[in-house]
């Protein structure tokens, strides 16, 4: 596995590797927007399947990058929330018990 | 066709199969466990549906078979991972191991194909003490330690929910003519039918508190994090995939329907659920804990399925919305197992390579250990749900669920665990593990059979994946997902929205997220400090409150004892003590004292004496004298008093003695 790892190890590919990162970022968010004013292919089924409910998405989900400003948000909060919440409740040193 | 083939109880193939391990040996044992692993595959195969295999017991029907959509969805993935972990576990030579594992694999089948509940908690309590060996086989401390409190908190669910069965057999629902199950049945049976369970009353609630311990639901959680990162290398990959399915499997079956006054309990519960395991596994150090808090989360899905399923009970259109729930939920559990066993295997393997668990000791281990980063990687991208990987494909029905019963509270709960999870599980431990700063490690890849038991685990999370309608054909109500579509385009490009942002948060948050050589609290807490303090109040107040009545009435003995050597005498001694001490106490009053001193001290030495006094006369006219006085004061003065006077000549009679005796010492005593 060298070859992997020479190639993983320069910083040239890892600069690459962000740039693939932000170039998905913003792709994701087009999609959002083509999928959202694309005309709806899907929706266009018949309505005809009885007694089974219909799918009605939540008003937020209209948005077309609900899932990435939801994301990003969640995650900082997450992360930092858990964080501050173990600093400050539960992390203990690791003999704890042991005392 | 199928019905032809005759099958057996897949319980009684694992266990019975379990017994027979130690007459093989080396390679022998291998094929035959492997071999037993298949033939419960392919017996639940063939295992037709309905009801049957009844055993009487006592006055009562054990159902073994009752085979369904649902039992027998639970039924495959049980015995299809039982085959890959037994790959995984191929190379543990101690026999013990192997058959504790088989006993608790077949427990589980017996839970998933009871017919009755008396049957169900036979296996429940088998599952528990046979999981507790591949805990204590570790052979560590910690791990025999951790194995008791496991033990323990199932020994006390267990109880539970016997007591629940025997008050729920009290019910008008909770006994009934095994002849309704299976003709020709004479006994009776406590039947355990699809929601069962669907009103609270004491019986049901102990029932489904039994159920949840097992299901790890918060608080009554805390057992699974502690037990199973101390659980032995192949043991905690068993350990993944059972009890907590088999619980997911129980609620699914008799909870569906539960609600208490309206309000479904199991859905606010797994919601809650799914994101306390992210926020512990965001704090965890150790790899294999940081997962356990993942099956808590994952978990939580799965017990917010079947609670949604239970709220949409009074919602129109619930039929479908109810049953996509839990289809859900069964799908879920079945994707799972497999990436929850692949990524407990994978831990293992590093575990097992480098005897390093902690995130803050490991890193850089994809050069050394690239075939097990590569299945890890499916495993975290399969729990993430990452299109193309099963979560992808079984999570979202949950979400799809929620989203149907028009309950947006729990679906942005579930979506927030969503990312939780990917932050944890697909990006801070591979970071931290297998790239990020190198610590160096020398290690290789597991042997084969491991790697074997990962890539059978490995190649079903990307086929099912790849493939949904494999798992969707099997699930409990096929008709209800019928027309869900999970690779539809906004679902699609909504997933990598939420994973790329929250890659990019992490990112941004790493130094933040750095491991930490920390332990975390949880509600173990409760009982791991509890314990302790009741072993201090057990140590201390109690043993010397039962110290002090054994004191005291020795003390009463010694003294009875020796005031019996001579009454009269230690009747002095004792009034001289107590004069003695009065005569101290006043002030100017020491002329005498030294001498008192001196004449208590000889009264002392001498006791108990000559006890007959040689002047006998003058003692039988003193007690003359004394019970004449007695006489007079009953007969004659108490007629004319109160209690409380008498007490109090009593009294004033005591000091005046003691007054006089005092006088006497302040003058000067002899002997």
């Amino acid at each position: 596995m060298w070859f992997l790892e020479k190639w993983m190890e320069s910083p040239k590919t890892v600069k690459k590797l962000v740039y693939v990162l932000y170039a998905s970022l913003i792709v994701s968010c087009l999609l959002g927007f083509v999928i959202h004013f694309a005309p709806p292919a899907e929706h266009a089924a018949p309505a005809d399947h009885g007694e089974h409910a219909e799918h009605v998405p939540f008003v937020f989900e209209q948005i077309p990058i609900f899932s990435a400003i939801f994301g990003f948000i969640v995650c900082a909060l997450l992360g930092l929330g858990s964080k501050a919440y173990g600093h400050n409740v539960v992390m203990k040193e690791e003999d704890y018990y042991d005392k | 066709m199928t019905s032809e083939i005759m099958t057996v109880p897949p319980a009684a193939i694992f266990i019975v199969g379990a017994l027979l391990i130690p007459l093989f040996k080396g390679k022998l044992r291998q094929a035959y466990m492997l071999l037993i692993a298949v033939a419960a595959i392919l017996d639940v195969y063939f295992m037709p549906d309905g009801v049957y295999w009844l055993h009487p017991f006592m006055q009562y029907e054990l159902v073994l078979g009752r085979v369904d959509l649902l039992s027998k969805c639970f039924g495959y993935v049980f015995t299809i991972a039982a085959l890959a972990m037994t790959f995984y576990a191929l190379r543990v030579k101690e026999a013990g191991e192997h058959i504790a594992a088989f006993l608790y694999i077949g427990s589980a089948l017996g839970v998933v194909f009871a017919g009755d509940l008396i049957t169900v908690f036979v296996f429940w309590e088998v599952m528990a003490w046979a999981s507790v060996a591949l805990v204590w086989y570790r052979r560590t401390k910690a791990s025999i330690d951790a194995g008791f409190r496991y033990l323990m908190v199932h020994v006390v669910g267990g109880v539970l929910l016997l007591g629940g069965i025997i008050l729920y057999m009290q019910e008008p629902s909770g006994l009934v003519d095994g002849s309704l199950l299976v003709n020709g049945s004479l006994a009776k049976v406590v039947p355990f039918t699809i929601d069962a369970f669907d009103y609270a009353s004491p019986a049901t609630i102990l029932i489904l508190i039994g159920f949840i311990i097992n299901a790890a639901v918060p608080p009554l959680h805390a057992w699974l994090p502690d037990a199973y990162p101390e659980a032995t290398i192949t043991g905690a990959v068993f350990m993944t995939a059972f009890t907590t399915k088999t619980a997911v499997y129980v609620l699914a079956r008799g909870f569906a329907g539960f609600t208490i006054d309206g309000f479904a309990i199991l859905m606010w519960l797994g919601a809650i659920m799914a994101i306390y395991g992210v926020v512990y596994a965001i704090i965890e150090n150790n790899i294999r804990r940081l997962l356990a808090y993942h099956i808590v989360s994952q978990v939580g899905y799965m017990v917010c399925g079947i609670g949604i399923a239970a709220s949409a009970a009074s919602v129109t259109g619930a039929g479908v919305i109810s049953q996509t729930a839990i289809d859900g939920t069964a799908a879920h559990a079945f994707c799972h197992i497999l990436y929850k066993g692949l990524l407990f295997m994978s831990a293992g393997a590093i575990i097992y390579m480098t005897g390093k668990s902690k995130l803050t000791e490991l890193g850089g281990l994809y050069k050394v250990m690239p075939l097990t980063m590569i299945f890890y990687m499916i495993a975290a991208f399969s729990i993430s749900g990452v299109p193309l990987f099963n979560g992808f494909t079984s999570k979202s029905i949950i979400i799809h669920a929620a989203e149907m019963a028009g309950n947006a509270p729990i679906f942005l709960m579930l979506e927030c665990a969503a990312v939780g999870t990917f932050l944890s599980v697909g990006l801070k431990l591979p970071y931290f593990a297998f790239f990020g700063k190198d610590a160096g490690i020398k290690a290789k890849d597991p042997p084969t059979n491991m790697l074997i038991g990962m890539g059978i685990a490995a190649f079903l999370c990307i086929l099912l994946g790849v493939y949904p309608s494999l798992l969707y054909n099997i699930l409990p109500y096929p008709g209800a997902i019928a027309d869900y579509v999970p690779y539809s385009a906004s679902h699609v490009i909504g997933s990598l929205q939420l994973l790329l942002f929250t890659y990019a948060g992490f990112l941004v948050l790493k130094k933040k997220l750095q491991p930490e050589n920390t332990i975390s609290l949880d509600t173990d807490w409760f009982y791991r400090k509890g314990a302790v303090l009741f072993m201090w109040v057990v140590n201390n107040p109690l043993a010397r409150g039962t110290q002090w009545t054994i004191d005291a009435t020795l003390a009463v003995k010694d003294f009875a004892v020796w005031f019996s050597k001579n009454p009269v005498e230690a009747l002095g001694i004792i009034t001289d003590k107590v004069c003695l001490r009065v005569l101290r106490s006043s002030e100017g009053a020491t002329a005498g004292e030294e001498s008192a001193e001196k004449v208590l001290a000889t009264r002392i030495q001498g006791y108990p004496g000559e006890p007959v006094r040689r002047d006998p006369i003058g003692v039988s006219v003193l007690l003359g004298t004394i019970f004449l006085f007695a006489y007079l004061v009953i007969y004659v003065v108490a007629l004319h008093l109160s209690v409380y006077s008498m007490i109090g000549l009593l009294v004033v009679a005591v000091l005046a003695g003691i007054g006089v005796r005092v006088r006497e010492m302040m003058r000067g005593v002899e002997g």
